[in-house]
């Protein structure tokens, strides 16, 4: 029996649990890498796609480079009404972010700030709208827009989505005020200012800065909804509706570009709330 | 004015609006496809759709795209969540990667995946060059309705793992890290530790988040259509078609029914399965 | 001339009455401090005061003129919080000029007011800081220097110094007091902490669950409390309440019970006439004295001994409570006089 000494044993154990710790590491950073590539790959295939030619997208086989050729951009930007189409998402989801912010601000602060009666209920049916398939509402609506005179109009599709949107932006708000210590407002009030004054000069600037994410929440909101859009507009139809509406008549470039044109700026603004995130759905979450 | 009141007129304008434009419709829709073309309340809108030769495979398209896609994206967002807990360098910037498709609605993602699998795509191109075919196969034709139907819980799985990792991350974030410390040192593994002391404690943000995403997984619409076509009807698409394409609203409500009875059933199912006992959160 | 009358204040949130019907006569210049244990409504009496909440009933009157139906804004008072509430998005220069500018006073009067108001509290150096590079004690500094800077009638604090740690608060304290003289102004202060009022009050009010059980000056509320309850609130350890059956002397009409503080017994070793022979159960050594946890007849009651006196549990000690100092109360808890 070849008898190892003591120091033999324990270099022996340190070695092995080095080698597991690297191998975990190792596997750990794999998977990283892996779940990374899986997200960004076919995005970057999609930007291959629409910086080619037409008769790159249609030919085989594919390269995996992109070639900036920007005719396929160009056809896009001249294809008949997308233009129009691309104006109308901006507006449609401007006027969405503008009411969601508009209506669900003050809710959220009354939530954040007062114990009332019917404060249960209300939160109930905020939280009710997200057990509901929210987009379907568009096709009673459709019926009634006609009525009143907003069928195919942004300014009725804005609605719809403010519909999606608000119960978001009174949560969120709600909890941006809720951070914010009601000793703040109150230290204001005894200073010398009306509550409407305590709440410009103290809340707002704290706030501003979670208001502006959920702001761009609504807007994205608003940008990516395909359904009610669809519906709702005809003549004048947001991107989505132009790309699903043409899905079978518009050349595969068109397509392409279309999805690039969609998806980037939903991830810049992504990129620009990133930090209000977490703290939205940690809240949203209760 | 009394401070009573502040409260009630500060949230007037949002009860109001979702009055109008969420309860109001929402019995629109049961009172249109309770409808009939006539004007008669009664059942024949359901009996229009029903008889559809297009309704049973779209049901059972749908349930079964829930039924694959929510299980395996809920593996994934649990061990992603895990995996971005446990990082230090750089954890934002994978958060903010894995999250992008947050921002990707199920259009573009249909777009972006059709740029891979379509028949000129980069899936058969890849394949071509390592010699695994010799010829662009046409994988999302009628013919293959298992490739296409891989292909959607892919596409899907791609989009909307992010909003359950979004969720289980702040989640985890509420847990103190206290829990595992005395779990670790009462001598449980990481293994037990997942088991015993993340997930239980996870149940709440388990809980919204299934709900969610189920919900999301009935409304699956745009990918399908783009993937799929014809080939694969699901509920969402089979309203759009009948709202848009035939122009029969009654239809498409009673269709809107349908996919909301789903999702009440399904919602009371998880509130019920996983239901936190009072005083048993964190 | 500054006074504050709080007549029959009450207050009530849903079922739970906070405040029941509540008097006070302040005078001017007087520091007055609300002492009590948490939920006692000494904060929400404050914060009605203040005119952050709204009384049920009752009128508060600053000076001669009424302003219970005022919003704070137009009562003329400052107050300092307990988490400080230094606004974060702005400097220290215009956290304390806040209030003035609300006022719109002359530029020239804001500056003047800050810097004498800074430097009395030794921030004279940190004007241009955010809240967010300045330690607990230097917000608290802050907090005190806005209060002051608005040149207010009323100064309304609650429990400024729970969140500084135990050293910085003996120091704060010793400081809040000499600058408070100082600026003579009427003055309504909240604690939980009987030294910090012992210490700073020119006059307590000691709450009990929604009443004022006394209000008086320190001295009176440790030598003759009003209650059993300020009785045993006040003090550390608080007085003993002890029944009067194994009592030798008078027992005056109504006594219910015998109310004696820990040190106010006569103490020895050997039995002697007309002392209780008690078991010692704990001894604690508290450096300046002992302090003893001692039973009779499975009464307990604790007793401070001086470190001469050797004892262990378990012995027997005999006491004879000071003549001058035993207080008796009636079944209702009400001091005899």
């Amino acid at each position: 029996m070849s008898d190892l000494s003591y120091d033999e044993i324990l270099e022996k154990e340190v070695r092995e649990v080095n080698r597991k710790k690297k191998m975990w590491r190792w596997l750990f950073l794999s998977s990283v890498a892996f779940l990374v590539s899986w997200i960004l790959f076919p995005i970057y295939l999609l930007v291959v796609n629409s910086l080619s030619s037409a008769d790159v997208i249609n030919g085989f086989p594919k390269n995996f480079w992109p070639a900036f050729d920007m005719e396929s951009l160009h056809f896009f930007v001249n294809y008949y009404g997308v233009l129009g189409a691309l104006k109308n998402s901006l507006i449609a989801a401007l006027f969405t972010m503008v009411i969601a912010i508009g209506l669900g601000t003050p809710a959220g602060y009354a939530l954040a700030r007062f114990d009332f009666r019917g404060k249960e209920t209300f939160r109930m049916l905020i939280l009710l709208t997200r057990a509901f398939p929210m987009p379907l509402l568009a096709l009673p609506l459709a019926v009634i827009f006609i009525n009143v005179g907003l069928d195919d109009s942004l300014f009725g599709l804005s609605l719809v989505h403010t519909a999606l949107a608000l119960p978001f932006s009174v949560l969120i708000t709600s909890s941006l005020f809720l951070g914010i210590p009601v000793e703040l407002e109150e230290a204001a009030w005894v200073l010398g200012c009306n509550r409407w004054q305590a709440f410009m000069k103290v809340v707002m600037p704290l706030a501003l800065p979670g208001l502006t994410a959920s702001a761009v929440f609504a807007f994205v909101i608003s940008w990516n909804e395909v359904f009610a859009a669809a519906v709702l507009t005809v003549n004048n139809q947001t991107l989505t509706a132009f790309l699903v509406q043409s899905l079978s008549t518009s050349p595969v470039e068109v397509k392409f570009a279309g999805g690039l044109i969609l998806i980037l700026p939903a991830i810049l603004f992504l990129f620009v709330v990133r930090k209000y995130l977490f703290s939205m759905w940690g809240i949203a979450n209760r | 004015m009394n401070k009573k009141y502040y409260p009630y007129v500060l949230i007037a304008p949002s009860v109001l609006f979702l009055l109008i434009f969420f309860v109001y419709p929402f019995i629109e829709v049961f009172v249109q496809a309770f409808t009939s073309s006539d004007g008669h309340v009664g059942l024949s809108n359901f009996e229009n759709i029903f008889t559809d030769y297009n309704f049973l495979p779209s049901l059972k398209n749908t349930l079964l795209l829930a039924l694959v896609v929510v299980p395996v994206q809920l593996c994934m967002a649990v061990g992603m969540s895990l995996m971005i807990s446990k990082m230090k360098k750089g954890r934002d910037t994978v958060l903010y990667i894995l999250t992008i498709p947050l921002g990707v609605s199920d259009l573009a993602a249909g777009i972006i995946w059709l740029a891979i699998l379509d028949q000129n795509g980069f899936l058969n191109s890849f394949l071509f060059s390592i010699g695994v075919i010799d010829q662009p196969e046409s994988w999302l034709n009628y013919q293959n309705p298992i490739i296409i139907f891989t292909a959607v819980v892919v596409a899907e799985i791609w989009r909307a793992t992010a909003i359950l990792l979004v969720i289980l991350v702040s989640g985890i974030g509420l847990i103190p890290k206290e829990y595992y410390e005395a779990a670790e040192i009462f001598g449980a593994n990481s293994w037990v530790r997942l088991w015993k002391v993340t997930l239980p404690l996870l149940r709440p943000s388990l809980q919204t988040a299934l709900i969610l995403r189920t919900l999301l997984a009935f409304e699956v619409f745009a990918v399908v259509m783009l993937l799929g076509g014809s080939n694969m009807p699901v509920l969402m698409g089979e309203t759009f078609n009948w709202a848009f394409n035939y122009q029969d609203a009654g239809a498409a409500s009673a269709y809107a029914v349908v996919i909301l009875a789903l999702s009440i059933v399904f919602t009371l199912f998880y509130l019920r399965v996983l239901r936190v006992p009072k005083g048993a959160r964190i | 001339m500054t006074t504050i009358t709080v007549e029959n204040i009450k207050k009530s949130f849903g079922d739970a009455d906070i405040l029941k019907s509540v008097s006070l006569d302040i005078k001017d210049q007087e520091f007055t401090v609300l002492l009590g244990p948490s939920g006692c409504g000494k904060s929400t009496l404050l914060r009605i005061i203040a005119g952050l909440e709204t009384q049920d009933s009752g009128t508060i009157k600053i000076g001669d003129r009424v302003v219970s139906h005022l919003p704070p804004r137009e009562r003329n008072v400052a107050m300092v919080f307990q988490n400080y509430a230094v606004f974060p998005h702005m400097t220290v220069f215009e956290n304390i000029a806040f209030g003035l500018r609300m006022k719109k006073a002359p530029e020239k009067k804001i500056k003047e007011n800050v810097e004498r108001t800074a430097a009395l509290m030794h921030i004279d150096h940190l004007l241009k800081r955010y809240s967010g590079q300045l330690s607990g004690g230097q917000r608290q500094r802050v907090a005190v220097a806005r209060a002051l800077a608005v040149e207010p009638d009323v100064l309304l604090m609650d429990e400024p110094l729970s969140n500084l740690d135990a050293l910085l608060r003996l120091q704060m304290r010793a400081e809040l007091k000499s600058v408070l003289e100082a600026s003579k102004t009427t003055t309504v202060y909240v604690t939980h902490d009987q030294v910090e009022a012992m210490s700073l009050a020119d006059r307590i009010a000691v709450m009990n669950s929604g009443r004022i059980d006394q209000y008086d000056f320190p001295d009176e509320i440790y030598n003759n409390p009003a209650t059993e309850y300020v009785g045993s609130f006040i003090g550390n350890p608080p007085m003993n309440f002890i029944s009067p059956d194994f009592q030798v002397g008078t027992v005056p009409n109504g006594a219910f019970q015998l109310g004696i503080r820990p040190e106010d017994f006569h103490i020895s070793k050997e039995q002697r006439d007309n002392y209780w022979p008690i078991t010692v159960l704990t001894r604690e050594k508290l450096g300046s004295h002992q302090q003893l946890s001692a039973e009779l007849n499975g009464q307990l009651f604790r007793v401070n001994i001086p470190n001469e006196i050797e004892i262990e549990s378990g012995n027997t000690l005999y006491l004879m409570p000071k003549e001058d100092k035993k207080r008796w109360y009636t079944e209702g808890g009400k001091i005899i006089l």
